[in-house]
């Protein structure tokens, strides 16, 4: 019979397809294990893979440490390592939610900070700062309420924005992008108001904290964010099959059989949680939710079950590639990671939308 | 299989839909044909559960749509929009694949399912294409297909004679970029399927392609029925008049259906 023959090829290109992703993903993973080598040895301090090995050995077989040793096994285990593991967790959250995005909103330009989770998040945070500042009697849990509030400002920004945006027949994604649009215009002039009105210390510290980084981190933060990265991650797997069908179009997604606006509600509440949560940790972080879909999309399709997974890879790698030339540029000085990634995101936008101009499809 | 009462669907005091009663039988194959903006395509996705806000009952298998799980809806009925637009760079084998996601498979199975109804329709050396850069006809024929794979009872079932039974198959206007040799062809397949017992829906502008193989006739005009019956008693000068505003021209054939000319 001819279409079994044919079912039997297309079953070979399947698995070859398959057998091609699988390496891509080992091939990433050495990528981060390689990345990550070096970015334990680069920054201010010196530090070498060599010498930690020697210090690693010596901890295992419990002999004690030398000042120098000591001085080696702080830097790496309390000061770089948690921060690795910090930017991987970060970069993995913000690019799936920003491949969630795109999906589900059906535009390859789409980005979290679209329906104003970062805005959100900066507002609240620049009116902690101000706080903080103003009333040093807060000063002792000052990052505990800085990051809290900027949680629950990124979260009421995506509410307000899906309260706009609700009609009788769902919700319409346009409309939402346009509330977005609002909050975000409104966030900026809360920031600019605080900004106005604060003394130099507290608008350094704001304009800092709108750059992103990932210093003092600790482990303890890294433990909070990994224990809610991991369902958040989950979550991202089983949307895969949703976010395909929502590429085909809304109309088409319900009539296959998906609770349309439940999910898309949905969908909207795991970038929002997930891109709060990276925000309230490590201030904005901008592109990496834009850029990567599309370097994963290039590289692995556009099918959500290769891609949802290959943009928590991409986006781990770009964070702790980022992270590394953050320290490694300029020592001493540790340059913001919100600053690299924008630096290194926002011209690939340009060319993503001269492409799109020169009428060339974007992956 | 279909029972519409009464359907009303008004877009603010307008009406789209105005009373509406139509029953579909088991492997039936039902063509609307009216005026453009008449409601043919309302109608269509008032019956694909596209709009809620309808009034009247619209009753699948004998249960109201709004009763049936979304899900279970889908493998019983399909709908293939006029229009139709992936984003990003899918592939025409990743898209019929999704028609199976409801489906408790091996990956094997649907693939031996999907490869049969490519046959059909002639888009096998597709598969590996991005589906954004097919022509209309070929995209059309990639959508029809992936209706009919949504439909295609579960792999571990037993296969027998009426296994599309219950089944319904929503079309707006599947033929209108095919050419010459598809459009003939793609009616031939769909009505194969309603010799198993698949109810077909179809809005089509081509009277004399669609007409041969309908087993009721639906005329609509104004979001009203006009006429509804076989072909030999709604297909004439009188109602076509009334339902385009211009005479038209109707030369007998030898299989009973007129050919319809201006």
């Amino acid at each position: 019979m001819h279409s079994k023959a044919s079912a039997v090829n297309l079953q070979l290109s399947l698995n070859a397809r398959r057998q091609r992703h699988l390496r891509g993903f080992v091939f990433g993973s050495i990528l981060a294990g390689v990345i990550l080598l070096v970015g334990m040895q680069s920054g201010s301090f010196e530090q070498s893979a060599g010498i930690l090995a020697d210090v690693i050995l010596q901890k295992v077989h419990q002999q004690t440490l030398s000042q120098e040793q000591y001085l080696q096994w702080y830097v790496f285990s309390e000061l770089r390592a948690p921060r690795m593991v910090m930017a991987m967790f970060i970069g993995a959250l913000l690019a799936m939610s920003g491949c969630a995005m795109q999906g589900l909103v059906r535009n390859p330009l789409a980005d979290p900070g679209l329906i104003g989770i970062s805005g959100g998040a900066a507002a609240a945070a620049a009116t902690a700062l101000a706080l903080i500042n103003h009333f040093p009697e807060l000063e002792a849990g000052g990052q505990y309420l800085i990051a809290f509030s900027a949680f629950i400002g990124a979260l009421l920004a995506v509410w307000i924005v899906l309260i706009v945006a609700r009609t009788p027949a769902g919700m319409a994604i346009s409309s939402l992008i346009l509330a977005g649009v609002a909050v975000n215009a409104l966030a900026g002039t809360h920031i600019g108001a605080i900004s106005y009105m604060a003394n130099d210390d507290a608008l350094r510290q704001i304009t800092y904290w709108t750059m992103g980084s990932l210093g003092g981190v600790t482990w303890s933060k890294v433990l909070f964010v990994g224990a809610l990265s991991v369902p958040i991650i989950g979550l991202y797997m089983h949307l895969r099959q949703p976010l395909n069908l929502f590429a085909l179009g809304e109309n088409e997604a319900q009539c296959m059989g998906l609770e349309v606006n439940k999910y898309k509600r949905f969908i909207l509440w795991v970038v929002a949680f997930s891109v709060a949560l990276a925000t309230a940790l490590c201030g904005i972080i901008g592109f990496v939710g834009l850029v990567v879909p599309h370097i994963a999309r290039t590289l692995f399709g556009a099918d959500h079950k290769y891609l949802m997974p290959a943009c928590g890879l991409l986006g781990a790698i770009l964070m702790l590639a980022a992270d590394t030339a953050s320290r490694a540029l300029f020592p001493p000085l540790e340059i913001p990671i919100g600053i690299v990634t924008s630096a290194v995101g926002a011209p690939f936008f340009l060319y993503l939308l001269a492409k799109q101009k020169r009428g060339g499809a974007i992956a | 299989m279909l029972e519409l009462e009464k359907i009303a669907l008004y877009h603010g005091a307008t009406p789209l839909l105005n009373g509406l009663d139509i029953t579909l039988k088991v492997g039936e194959f039902a063509t609307v044909i009216g005026e453009n903006g008449c409601g043919k395509s309302t109608l269509l996705r008032c019956i694909a559960g596209l709009h809620s806000h309808y009034s009247g009952r619209v009753a699948l298998n004998d249960r109201e749509l709004s009763g049936w799980n979304t899900k279970t809806l889908a493998t019983q009925r399909a709908f293939v929009n006029q229009h139709n637009q992936v984003q990003f760079a899918f592939l025409t084998e990743e898209v019929l694949q999704l028609g199976r996601m409801n489906q408790k498979e091996t990956l094997a199975q649907s693939t031996e399912l999907i490869c049969q109804v490519a046959e059909q329709l002639s888009i096998g050396h597709l598969f590996a294409r991005d589906v954004r850069t097919l022509s209309g006809g070929e995209r059309q024929r990639v959508y029809i297909a992936k209706a009919l794979v949504q439909l295609l009872p579960n792999a571990n079932t037993a296969k027998y004679e009426g296994a599309f039974e219950g089944k319904l198959l929503l079309l707006d206007e599947p033929t209108s970029a095919l050419d010459f040799r598809f459009q003939k062809a793609m009616m031939d397949v769909i009505k194969s399927y309603c010799q198993q017992g698949l109810s077909v829906m179809c809005v089509s502008h081509d009277m004399n392609l669609v007409l041969p193989y309908a087993n009721q006739v639906i005329l609509l005009a104004n979001g009203r029925c006009l006429a509804q019956g076989q072909v030999c008693e709604v297909i004439n000068e009188q109602n076509l008049q009334l339902c385009f505003g211009v005479t038209p021209t109707l030369i007998p054939q030898a299989n009973s259906v007129p050919f319809i000319t201006h």
